[in-house]
């Protein structure tokens, strides 16, 4: 587990995908150019960044509401997920499920969800196939802090500890669920004393250091996949913008210094430092890696915005399956 | 409409306005307005949900309730659907008056055994022995590109319980006369807020008033067809059927406003003076409260009707994201015309 | 005022060593349990206050909740963030209040923390973390009976304490540091999840107390020539995978890897070290300062630490002076 300079650059690339995408995508929602709810992930990059680099590309992953890093950090394409965000026939799905459910099977992506804490037991599926095929993978939820209080999660944090199954959780704590501050739902600070309680590991990093979860995620990883049973990695992390769009709402259930204060700690800032402190890039390099994103972002819009809307004959395809002939 | 104006909006219809001598109140404003006011005649009612006290609830429709009643009465819960709903029963075994908010309809299934194995059955179970005065709040419906997992009109599902009311309000004068009659209800009671009817404001009394339950409205009389519409499609088949009276069919609008237990009596009276009859409503067709409408009025007015009973209503597929789709997907006023003039 | 100082690291003993090893989670609610029996065992002892420094979690002031100790519990003015330097600016002010006696929650890295803002420290501490040389395991309300049989006069600090060694560090940019067990040299370039876990990259640990009977990675100096607590000496202990000598230290909980050595050598207090760069130093545990090619840090080791109170023999030294024995009011 050197982590190398690729390593490095390659989670700087990862992380970049995310916020410029995402802060693209904030922009087209303020001018009413995506319908929908937009839950953006921007703050948070570090989490799906360094997980994801510590997969292989077969380990199938499981999101939430906030899914476009998870997606993005793995590898999801700019085009399909800005068409999805526009419900354009060219989309992820095809404009079916939009910004709460984009997914992609070829990378391993079981879907974001509109329905919190609803991952994590198909995570647990998804490992179950695992072990019982042998294809030695695994598989990884992501899941916020308030997914942690529904009946869901503890039901597939059990059972994945009782069939010691092939499982990485890992919560992203940003300490909100929407409004609600995490001291005012749980009794707990920590949610990996809820790892604890069903009878695996769980250990805490910091969220905003994508070197550190990525450091953490292989650590789990390489025990997992050696057969040790599920393992929770709470990163603490933080999201910049509301809990829907970008510009805050109404209630002031965070101050606006809070905010500037974890503004600090940003993830890229983090890293970019890092890189460029070590010699690895030159802020210029850097510079490049960003402008060279940002140009696929605005081609994705392009594309996206090029697009067709799916034909009204496509509502009722897909809702079933076709058994296909033998 | 930019997500942060979906869950604005019934703020933004917060306000009371007077117009032409009659106070006007918004569909959202109307549910705090009710609130506010039953909470303040009666001790015993509280309300518990995610976000609902010191963010007012996401759709905004409970702001100013927790400053005005505190933090035990108008109280945040974690995310945790059934125990939410559980919260509720055990509160009003106890004797309380609860009323749980799910945020979104589809949420309930994550709820289902506490609403339909716990709530809707403990009386019966017990021989008679609790009562339960527990109101369910959700905004159902679609419209707004929330996608599959929150466009759900699920009341269908909940109908099919015995046990259970299931109350689905067409504009901010029923909301108010509804939440009062479900609050003030024995039984457990599921309250369906639209959530594309948010800013719509119409005459509200200020004082509170009961609608009664299992009670319809003759929102238009006519002669030639009997259209029975749910929830906010009460606005659309309105639409329709004034565009239709120009072209010489004359309709008779029904909202059953309840939609469990249903005033087929009213329906029935209606279809054996007009012949015909429409259904309309947002959820799919199959299974769907038509499907029942339709099964009674054969059953006691066959005799009566002078063509098969046509449904308007969502096609069998979970509600698409893409606004094109959607826009086909939910019944509007065009489509009930069309309908109406099938009978003919 | 005869007063007790409490203070509990909210993070300790929930690092990803939980991962690779066989640490166990410490929880909130655990160490709000010891911090209450601290609380209960100084107060019976005679302590007339306890001074909490509050923490990001609350987890002394939840620990005192519903106890009824009209006006014995005082919080310190200070607002925790989070971060390592909480526990160090509470100890600056535990010392400027003039506290006898602090009794801290937290492991070997907590206790650094602790002693880099007051370094000679009247310091009873308790293990809740992952490496526990320095820290006791002890039952709580035995040490708090310690901490506060000092506090109130009863038992002499001189008595009952020792004082530790630190390792004082001068680092390349010119700053200073502290370790109360072990500076390390490993071979990475990044600070990453801190926790240092690959025993094939330590290339030098430099040991004021090394324990064979110890975790963490002062074992490797410690199974291959102890120092221990009392000894006025130091070791430096270089080490090489490719070694043809090695020695196996369990530098986690449960994990005991072979780690190859080159060269042993003892330190004597007073003289210099130098840890030369590239690669990070982890203090007590911790990867804390990454060093480039052509830089190097200078150790040097001396006894002026905090002067630790072992619990044990405080409670069997006032047993002995009959300080339990009370009269009865009849
Ligand atoms: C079952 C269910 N209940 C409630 C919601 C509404 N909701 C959407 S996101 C959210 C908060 C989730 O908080 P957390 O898990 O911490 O994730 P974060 O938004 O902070 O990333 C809630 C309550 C939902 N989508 N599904
Ligand atoms: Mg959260």
């Amino acid at each position: 587990m050197d982590i190398t300079d690729e390593i490095l650059i390659d989670l700087y690339k990862r992380m970049v995908r995310v916020r410029l995408f995402e802060e693209e995508a904030g922009r087209l929602a303020e001018s009413a150019r995506l319908p929908g709810f937009l839950h953006l992930y921007v703050g948070e990059e570090a989490v799906a960044a360094g997980v994801c680099a510590a997969l292989k590309n077969e380990d199938q992953i499981t999101s939430t509401h906030r899914g476009h890093g998870h997606l993005l950090a793995k590898g999801g394409d700019f085009n399909r997920m800005m068409a999805e965000l526009m419900g354009k026939a060219t989309g992820y799905c095809n404009g079916k499920g939009g910004s709460m459910h984009i997914c992609d099977l070829d990378l391993a992506m079981l879907g974001a969800n509109g329905i919190v804490g609803a991952g994590v037991p198909i995570a647990v599926g998804a490992a179950f196939a695992n072990r019982l095929t042998g294809n030695g993978l695994i598989s990884v939820s992501f899941f916020g802090d308030g997914a942690t209080n529904i009946g869901a999660f503890h039901e597939a944090a059990n059972m994945a500890a009782a069939l010691s199954l092939p499982m990485l959780f890992i919560c992203e704590n940003n300490e909100y669920a929407e409004y609600s501050p995490r001291h005012r739902t749980m009794a707990i600070t920590d949610v990996i004393e809820r790892a604890a309680a069903y009878g695996f590991p769980g250990a805490i990093v910091d969220g905003m250091d994508c070197v550190a979860v990525f450091e953490a995620a292989s650590l789990a990883i390489e025990k997992i996949r050696s057969g040790e049973g599920p393992m929770m990695l709470e990163c603490k992390t933080y999201r910049f913008y509301d809990h829907v769009g970008v510009k805050g709402t109404a209630s002031n259930y965070r101050t606006d210094e809070e905010v500037e204060e974890m503004k600090k700690r940003d993830p890229l800032l983090v890293h970019e430092a890092r890189l460029i402190e070590s010699g690895v890039m030159s802020a210029d390099s850097l510079q490049a890696i960003k402008d060279e994103i940002q140009k696929e972002v605005d081609k994705s819009v392009e594309f996206a915005e090029e697009s067709p809307f799916p034909e009204v004959e496509e509502m009722l395809l897909d809702v079933y399956s076709k058994r296909e002939p033998s | 409409m930019s997500p942060d104006n979906i869950f604005e909006g019934a703020n933004e219809s917060g306000g009371t306005e007077e117009k032409d001598g009659e106070r006007k109140l918004g569909y959202g404003a109307a549910v705090v307005e009710t609130m506010a006011q039953i909470m303040r005649e009666d001790e015993s009612v509280f309300i518990a949900g995610e976000d609902v006290g010191a963010h007012g609830g996401v759709f905004g429709y409970y702001r100013g309730l927790q400053p005005e009643f505190g933090e035990d009465r108008v109280v945040d819960t974690p995310i945790a659907e059934q125990a939410i709903i559980g919260l509720g029963i055990g509160a009003a075994v106890q004797g309380l008056r609860p009323v749980v908010d799910l945020m979104f309809m589809d949420f309930i299934c994550v709820a289902m055994d506490q609403i339909v194995n716990q709530a809707a059955k403990l009386k019966y179970m017990f021989g008679g022995g609790a009562k339960l005065p527990l109101t369910i709040t959700t905004a159902g419906g679609g419209g707004l590109s929330a996608a599959a997992q929150h466009s759900q009109s699920l009341e269908a599902m909940l109908c099919h319980v015995p046990g259970l009311k299931v109350v689905m309000p067409s504009d901010a004068y029923e909301v108010k006369g509804l939440l009062t009659a479900c609050i003030r209800e024995d039984n457990p009671t599921v309250f369906i807020i639209n959530k594309r009817k948010l800013g719509d404001a119409c005459h509200v009394p200020e004082e509170l008033f009961e609608i009664p339950l299992g009670k319809g409205h003759i929102v238009r009389e006519g002669s030639d067809a009997t259209v029975v519409a749910i929830g906010r499609m009460v606005e659309e088949a309105t639409k329709a059927a004034e565009t239709l009276s120009d072209e010489g069919i004359d309709c008779e609008l029904i909202n059953p406003r309840t939609v469990q237990p249903l005033d087929i009596d009213l329906i029935v009276e209606s279809v054996s003076k007009t012949g015909h009859l429409v259904i309309v409503h947002e959820a799919v067709r199959f299974g769907g409260i038509g499907a029942e409408i339709a099964a009674q009025i054969q059953e006691k007015a066959f005799d009566y009707l002078d063509a098969p009973i046509e449904r308007v209503a969502a096609p069998f597929s979970p509600v698409p994201f893409s606004p094109v789709l959607e826009k086909k997907y939910i019944p509007d006023a065009e489509r009930i015309s069309a309908g109406i003039k099938n009978l003919f | 005022m005869t007063t007790v100082g409490l203070i509990a690291n909210p993070l300790a003993g929930k690092d990803v060593r939980r991962f690779v090893s066989a640490a166990s989670l410490n929880s909130d609610r655990s160490k709000i349990e010891i911090l209450k029996r601290c609380v209960l065992g100084a107060i019976d002892a005679g302590a007339e206050k306890i001074l909490l420094a509050n923490d990001f979690r609350n987890l002394t002031i939840r620990a005192v909740e519903g106890l009824n100790l009209d006006g014995k519990i005082e919080e310190i003015l200070f607002h925790p963030e989070g971060r390592r330097t909480d526990t160090t600016e509470a100890a600056k002010i535990f010392k400027e209040e003039g506290v006898k006696s602090v009794i801290s929650l937290g492991g070997d890295g907590t206790q650094r923390d602790l002693v880099l803002g007051w370094r000679d420290v009247p310091l009873l501490p308790i293990s809740t973390g992952t490496n526990n040389v320095f820290p006791f395991m002890v039952d709580p309300t035995v040490a708090g009976t310690a901490a506060g049989l000092i506090a109130s006069n009863h038992l002499s600090i001189e008595e009952v304490s020792h004082q530790a060694k630190v390792i004082h560090v001068e680092l390349p940019n010119g700053s200073k540091d502290l370790a109360l067990v072990d500076v390390v040299l490993v071979d990475e370039r990044l600070t990453g999840s801190r926790a240092v876990i690959k025993s094939d990259s330590v290339k030098q640990v430099l040991a004021a107390i090394a324990n064979p009977a110890c975790i963490g990675l002062a074992s490797i100096a410690g199974r291959s020539n102890p120092v221990y607590f009392d000894d006025e000496l130091a070791v430096s202990v270089i080490c090489d995978p490719s070694a043809t000598e090695s020695v196996y230290a369990p530098i986690m909980p449960g994990s005991v890897s072979e780690v190859g050595i080159v060269d042993i050598k003892e330190v004597q207090l007073g003289e210099s070290i130098e840890l030369n760069g590239p690669g990070a130093l982890a203090f007590d545990g911790e990867r804390d300062f990454v060093m480039g090619e052509n830089e190097s840090a200078k150790a040097t080791v001396l006894r002026n630490g905090p002067k630790v109170i072992n619990p044990i023999f405080a409670i069997q030294t006032a047993a002995a002076n009959k300080v339990f024995l009370r009269k009865r009011n009849s």
